[in-house]
């Protein structure tokens, strides 16, 4: 998992049957200290993330799978979580 | 996924048998810097993708890499790790940074 801010969104009427319909966000990957990729991505949505959230990103494919309704669905980036405040250098403290 | 701009084509002369039936397209990822510009380009490395849908030159998709790259074939295998998902019809953007 990792760390994006999500900064747009994309529609796609011409895509995999599993993506028909629905609305992907843009985002970026972000560095715990605020730095951004220099590349978007596009992962689906489970928490109504908007634009400028701080989200939690999962690889997991299984979870696109259910998601969508769709065992061959080619992808693999879900926002799970939205972050409500993130600190570097405090690994040990309870949330 | 990614978002990518199509660049053209790749025709396979001989290669596995399960690759067979399915486009393969140059795609050149877009960097933040290309989408907020909106001026059609890329900017990354250009990756090759299987691709059923059919977008022309030019044209702004979306794929995805790695494992979930050849879903499409399940319960087949296909040794593809990158997939045209879509066309983009529409995007906004607007970097934080």
């Amino acid at each position: 998992m990792y760390l994006a801010r999500i900064e747009g969104t994309a529609t796609a009427t011409i895509s995999h049957k599993s993506l028909k319909g629905r609305k992907l966000l843009i985002a970026r990957r972000s560095e715990p200290d605020g730095r951004l990729a220099r590349e978007p991505i596009l992962v689906l949505d489970t928490v109504g993330a908007g634009l400028g959230d701080l989200v939690l990103i999962s690889t997991d494919g299984e979870l696109c799978r259910k998601l969508t309704g769709h065992k061959t669905a080619p992808v693999r980036l879900t926002a799970v979580a939205i972050v409500d405040h993130c600190a570097a250098g405090t690994a040990g403290e309870s949330a | 996924m990614r978002l990518g701009i199509v660049k053209g084509t790749v025709v396979l002369s001989r290669g596995l048998a399960s690759l067979e039936g399915t486009r393969y397209l140059i795609v050149e990822p877009v960097t933040a810097e290309s989408l907020k510009a909106g001026n059609g380009r890329g900017g990354g490395r250009e990756v090759v993708a299987a691709d059923h849908l059919g977008p022309g030159p030019g044209q702004m998709v979306c794929f995805e890499e790695g494992r979930e790259g050849c879903s499409p074939w399940l319960p087949a295998g296909v040794p593809v790790d990158a997939y045209v998902c879509g066309i983009i019809d529409s995007a906004t953007y607007h970097p934080t940074d």
